[in-house]
């Protein structure tokens, strides 16, 4: 018969010991519970993703309920495994020494044996739960990984698309460049666009090769278009830098000239300026009419020709800079770019010198195509050479190897035969005079025609039987 | 005290005190009688408060027979020694039916009650009696009772045998059946006492012979001391981890030991069970408490058990005993039952 007093201390003890179990228990569980969700959400994500192509990562989120609805399973599993008040009671009763006095008290009224009861003492929980955090932590990690790692990561099947992105994306700003530097006109431009695309269309997982090998083709005829006009570029460029050259060298020397040679340079200026005009590397912002009437006249003056040089010098450095673009974009590769960027520089100084020298023995026209490669003005036959700097062996290295010391090897056998202070003589070697080789010649095979005399027969015998 | 009191109220202080002190008193006239038995006498006490025969296991000489006298000396009740030898009959113990010549001139059956009917029966070296000498005493340890004839007769109240037997080893001697043991609540073994004890003994005794008691229990005292056992109280989680230990000597149990499934042919009866129960009631009662803890239990189990677990042949081989085993179990067996999850440990009691 339970008598309605207070709550007694030992009662909140045992109350307290409960709740924190239960905790722990829950705690526990829960961990267990959610990493084994977690572990499963992030293989349905993987899946979800390589199905689904990678979109839907909110939706896949909402994967993240169930795993917190199965903590809390957990925790309510927990609940009911814990140990009930009546098992804590009894380890409450036997760790302070009780006696059943304790485990009696929720059974029935102790009466005066209430008070007889001690301060209950608590028992130290410890909880061994390292490595259920870490197993915790490692399904967390391996969730995000699942929600971060790359869709290609996951198998493509064959009616999914192919993520090609990236590559669409490079070959439309290559075709872009192209078209900005004027190399393809507006309907290639909206040809190469119109392939791009349907190679985007086209690209499935189920033939990716296919696609590779389209986009690897729209990407040569790219670079070929890009590297053929870098040709052209170069090859413009030379032109306009011999035009320069020329025009400087007559706007700064052609007082020197003679008449016959300014008028013939006068003449080969105009024919280059006009082929340049002509090919549109010329253009008329750079250069005044009258400058362009004198041009075809014949008679520049030395100002016109500076305007001209200054023009000239300018689309070269336009198309230079084309030329850096195109490097930029990797359209052209590093040695096509170093051939075309060296093509135009012309010494106007050594130009004027070399016309002055061989415009008596040549049309002037003929003299420009062969200034700058070469021939007699590098002087006579009999000129002295000239050398560069000599081999340096600086930072070389060299392999040891060892020379056997064949010589060694033979001495090795030598014998002694005396000493001496005067110079050494050469005794032929002769023929033995004793033993069973008597008279053999060594290295001549003797060993095996020699006779053995009838007397040395029993030592050869035991010598081959030992 | 009543039934509604035994099973819903604890006794009270002043309730057990008596009772206490004339448990006290008696356990110290056998200490006086006896020297250096002290835990010897207090299982046998516990063994009289739970009403269970007592089996004392020992070499002769040791004092078995001058404890069982002394007991009967002081519980004050009617004692009665019975020599056991191999040519002894069950009619020797249990009594017999005699021909005999009425006053009116007619025969007629008359029966002479054997030394059996008794308070406090003292069978001595029972293990040198046949088998069949052996079991006529099943019926009275069990029933209280014997049976010739077809007629029933109950033994006085109170009734306790104690007996004694030499270890098995010894030659002579008929291993008692499994269905008497179980019948005795504790098989303890009296050991040689030390060189103190002996010394004391000498010194003090002549011809080593026990003093009297100086004082006896009447049977209103013996009445109280039952009726305040009655009252002890058994704790549900007591009487739970009693259940589990039993159901532990069996090695198909979940909570067996190895030693247990390894060595054990057999396990405890639910008699067992029921004799812990009594006996860590008489145990608290002793030590002035008014309910059973799991100390009494585990103090009274030993004493349970060893003579009711069947070993192996396994276990004879590898020397393994009873007491081994249940002392394994013990330390093994949670007594709380908590089933706390692997990764939770209690460590013990935290002084905050």
């Amino acid at each position: 018969m339970m008598t309605d007093t207070p709550t007694p201390p030992f009662e909140r003890e045992v109350n307290r010991l409960v709740f924190k179990l239960r905790l722990l228990t829950g705690v526990s569980a829960s961990l267990t519970a959610a990493t084994f969700s977690l572990f499963v959400l992030g293989l349905i994500v993987l899946i979800l993703r390589a199905v689904t192509h990678g979109t839907n990562r909110q939706l896949m989120m909402l994967g993240l309920i169930p795993v917190f609805a199965s903590a809390l399973a957990g925790i309510l599993y927990a609940q009911r495994r814990a140990p009930g008040s009546k098992a804590v009671r009894a380890l409450l009763d036997r760790q302070n020494r009780c006696g059943g006095l304790l485990m009696a008290a929720a059974q029935t009224d102790l009466g005066k044996w209430r008070e007889s009861i001690p301060a209950l003492v608590q028992p130290r929980l410890r909880w061994h739960g390292r490595r259920r955090m870490v197993l915790f932590s490692v399904a967390v990690l391996f969730v995000a990984a699942c929600f971060i790692a790359p869709v290609q990561l996951g198998a493509a099947g064959p009616d999914q698309l192919l993520d090609i992105g990236k590559e669409s994306q490079q070959i439309a700003g290559d075709i872009e460049i192209l078209k900005n530097e004027e190399i393809i006109d507006q309907s290639r431009v909206e040809s190469l666009e119109k392939e791009l695309a349907s190679i985007q269309s086209d690209a499935k997982g189920e033939d990716p090769a296919k696609t590779w090998e389209a986009l690897d083709h729209l990407n040569g005829d790219l670079s070929d278009t890009a590297a053929a006009a870098a040709e052209k570029m170069a090859q413009t460029s030379e032109a306009l830098g011999k035009a320069e050259a020329l025009a400087k060298a007559l706007a700064e020397g052609g007082s020197a000239m003679d008449s016959k040679l300014a008028t013939e340079a006068m003449k080969e200026l105009s024919q280059l300026a006009s082929d340049a005009a002509s090919a549109g590397a010329l253009s008329k912002d750079g250069v005044s009419e009258d400058t362009l009437a004198a041009l075809k006249s014949g008679s520049l003056s030395s100002k016109q020709l500076k305007e001209l040089a200054s023009a000239l010098g300018s689309r070269k450095g336009e198309l230079a800079k084309s030329l850096g673009t195109l490097r930029e974009a990797n359209l052209i590769d590093l040695r096509t770019y170093k051939k075309c960027e060296g093509a135009g520089g012309v010494d106007s100084e050594g130009l004027a010198a070399f016309l002055a020298e061989n415009a008596e023995n040549m049309p002037v026209a003929d003299a420009m195509s062969l200034w700058g490669k070469g021939g007699i003005s590098r002087g006579r036959g009999d000129a002295p050479m000239t050398w560069s700097d000599g081999t340096r062996e600086d930072g070389a290295r060299f392999k040891t190897q060892v020379i056997p010391p064949s010589v060694v090897a033979d001495l090795k056998d030598s014998q002694l035969v005396g000493r001496g202070v005067g110079a050494p003589s050469i005794q032929r070697g002769g023929p033995a005079t004793s033993g069973a080789l008597n008279g053999a010649a060594s290295g001549g095979g003797s060993a095996f025609t020699q006779t053995i005399l009838p007397r040395h027969k029993g030592t050869v015998k035991r010598y081959f039987e030992r | 005290m009543n039934e509604t009191r035994r099973t819903d109220a604890i006794l009270q202080p002043e309730e057990l005190k008596p009772a206490f002190e004339l448990v006290n008193q008696a356990v110290e006239q056998l200490d006086r009688v006896l020297l250096g038995r002290s835990e010897l006498h207090r299982m046998v006490m516990v063994a009289i408060l739970s009403r269970g025969h007592v089996l004392l296991e020992g070499l002769p000489g040791v004092g078995k027979t001058a404890l069982v006298k002394a007991l009967g000396q002081i519980l004050d009740l009617e004692f009665k020694r019975v020599q056991f030898t191999p040519d002894l009959m069950p009619g020797d113990i249990l009594g017999t039916h005699i021909l005999q010549e009425g006053g009116d001139g007619g025969r007629e059956m008359k029966f002479h009650s054997g030394p059996v009917f008794t308070n406090l029966l003292l069978a001595d070296e029972i293990n040198r009696a046949s088998p069949k000498t052996q079991s006529a005493l099943l019926e009275a340890m069990q029933e209280h009772a014997v049976t010739l004839l077809g007629t029933t007769r109950s033994l006085p109240n109170p009734f306790f045998v104690l007996a004694s037997q030499n270890p098995i080893e010894l030659e002579g001697t008929y291993p008692l059946p499994e269905a008497q043991l179980d019948r005795f609540l504790f098989k303890l073994v009296v050991d040689n006492v030390d060189v103190e004890v002996l010394d004391r003994i000498i010194s003090t005794r002549r011809r080593g012979e026990a003093p009297a008691p100086e004082w006896k229990m009447d049977a209103a005292g013996l009445n109280l001391i039952f009726s305040a056992m009655d009252a002890v109280y058994l704790p549900a989680p007591v009487s739970r981890y009693i259940s589990r230990l039993v159901a532990a000597t069996h090695p198909s149990s979940t909570e067996a030991t190895e030693p247990v499934r390894l060595y054990v042919s057999y396990g405890a009866s639910p008699r067992a069970a029921i004799a812990i129960a009594e006996a860590a009631r008489g145990y608290a009662l002793v030590q002035g408490r008014p309910t059973v803890g799991f100390e009494d239990v585990k103090a009274v189990t030993p004493s349970v058990l060893n003579h009711r677990l069947v070993l192996s042949y396994k276990a004879r081989l590898d020397r393994v005993d009873s007491f081994g085993m249940i002392a394994g179990l013990l330390s093994t067996l949670d007594e709380t039952g908590l089933n706390l999850p692997s990764d939770i440990e209690i460590v013990g009691v935290s002084r905050q």
